[in-house]
């Protein structure tokens, strides 16, 4: 267990710069993939909720420690999103559900709750448009993030953890 | 108490940590603008910066290949631009040569443009406009600062087309303006030609070949040829001239119709011309 975790401490540590740096070549139409969002609900999908949360709270933080953004904006939200989706965890089922589209639908899920939340915290002030806030910060980036996470389905069979 | 205690926690450890890990963050939240955590997130912007610009050579090579086709357009129009100026400056420079001819020599000059060129093995003919193409008389020669190019075979509107010298057709009678050798000029499609010079004639590299008084196409003295190498071959009478046109056939682009060079029009006699010799031909 401990050699899993640290395997994805390692992967994390990749992400997360790649998320700063690579994403942006990702930018279509102002959407951005969360690419550490990704690996969250995979993770959160094969070892259950409280190891979710507790690389949420971490990842978050030091996203938002290296973009320079509000710091712990980005690990309230991960964490209140990361927790939620922690119910869809099941031990019997991790191999079926990271191996068809439920995968990707949580991961939409996640990420527009998550997209959401971060603009609630972020913005302080009277919001103009809500629903079109929702939809530009929540829906659109949670379905770009949710198919690029499809690409994980055409993974190849060796299991990336083992539980 | 401790075992009801150690249940509840073990029941509701997810919540717990839910709770613990929400305050911790609004916590941080609270504490945004306290000095540090500004100065954590400085030093870790920093660490950020450095990777960042060890990253940024990787993160410009696309902007890089944009550049790079941007600066070929802008080389390739400058290029294009260059190139126009060096052709206009050759122009002015042949009309100004042609200019100072017409000055040099008082005779009725028709200055005509080069519109389009053809060339093939048997013969050359070029197609030139005018303002004053009602001047165009066919048989007119067509000449240019430093020597004879055609003449005129067929008038029509304002385009004249002209059989410039490197025509297989033509046999023109020419002679050597230093020592006088006759001979007869000639186009074998690949190269000019002079026969009938005797082994016993005074020519060199160098000399000007111009028309004769026996031709029965051009006035005499006009410049035509110009000898590059003249050698005696062993066992034969005539000497095998290597010679090239006064006027560059290739590079010309504006000429002057001379009707009074016409033989049948007498207006020539007695007059001197004065050619431009000092640049080479082909």
């Amino acid at each position: 267990m401990i050699k899993d975790y640290t395997k994805w401490i390692i992967i994390f540590c990749i992400l997360i710069p790649i998320q700063l740096v690579i994403s942006d070549y990702l930018i279509i139409y102002q959407l951005k993939p969360d690419l550490i969002l990704i690996g969250l609900v995979f993770l959160t999908l094969s070892f259950g909720q409280i190891p979710g949360i507790m690389f949420a709270f971490f990842s978050g933080l030091l996203f938002d420690l290296l973009s320079g953004g509000v710091v712990g904006a980005s690990s309230l939200s991960k964490v209140i999103s990361i927790f939620l989706c922690g119910y869809f965890y099941n031990e019997n089922r991790i191999e079926i559900i990271l191996r068809n589209y439920t995968f990707s639908l949580v991961v939409l899920l996640t990420s527009t709750l998550d997209g959401f939340i971060y603009l609630l915290i972020i913005l302080s002030e009277e919001i103009p448009s809500l629903i079109f806030l929702i939809f530009q910060y929540g829906v659109f980036p949670g379905l770009y993030t949710a198919l690029l996470s499809s690409i994980i389905l055409i993974r190849p069979k060796k299991k990336l953890i083992s539980s | 108490m401790i075992p009801w205690l150690l249940r509840f926690v073990d029941t509701y450890r997810n919540y717990i940590i839910l709770s613990i890990l929400i305050t911790t963050s609004l916590l941080l939240l609270t504490f945004n603008q306290s000095s540090q955590i500004i100065f954590v997130r400085q030093v870790s912007v920093g660490f950020y910066g450095v990777v960042k610009s060890i990253i940024q050579p990787i993160e410009e090579i696309p902007k890089l290949r944009s550049d790079l086709k941007i600066l070929q357009e802008t080389n390739a129009e400058l290029l294009n631009e260059l190139n126009q100026l060096r052709q206009s400056k050759n122009e002015i420079a042949e009309l100004k040569s042609l200019y100072n001819f017409s000055e040099k020599n008082k005779l009725n000059f028709i200055p005509a443009k080069i519109i389009s060129k053809s060339f093939t093995a048997a013969q050359n003919i070029f197609i030139i406009s005018s303002e004053d193409y009602k001047s165009f008389i066919i048989d007119a020669p067509v000449v240019t600062n430093n020597g004879i190019i055609g003449l005129i075979s067929l008038v029509s509107g304002d385009y004249a087309v002209v059989r410039t010298i490197r025509n297989v057709d033509f046999n023109i009678s020419v002679r050597n303006s230093r020592s006088g050798a006759l001979g007869i000029l000639k186009w074998d499609g690949i190269s000019f030609l002079i026969s009938n010079i005797s082994k016993t004639a005074d020519v060199k590299a160098g000399d000007i070949f111009v028309t004769s008084e026996f031709g029965t196409l051009f006035s005499p003295d006009i410049p035509i040829v110009r000898v590059i190498e003249a050698s005696a071959n062993k066992g034969f009478s005539f000497y095998s001239l290597r010679v090239e046109p006064t006027a560059s056939l290739e590079d010309v682009r504006y000429v002057f119709v001379v009707p009074s060079f016409l033989k049948s029009i007498p207006t020539l006699s007695g007059s001197k011309l004065v050619f431009d010799l000092s640049q080479s031909g082909d």
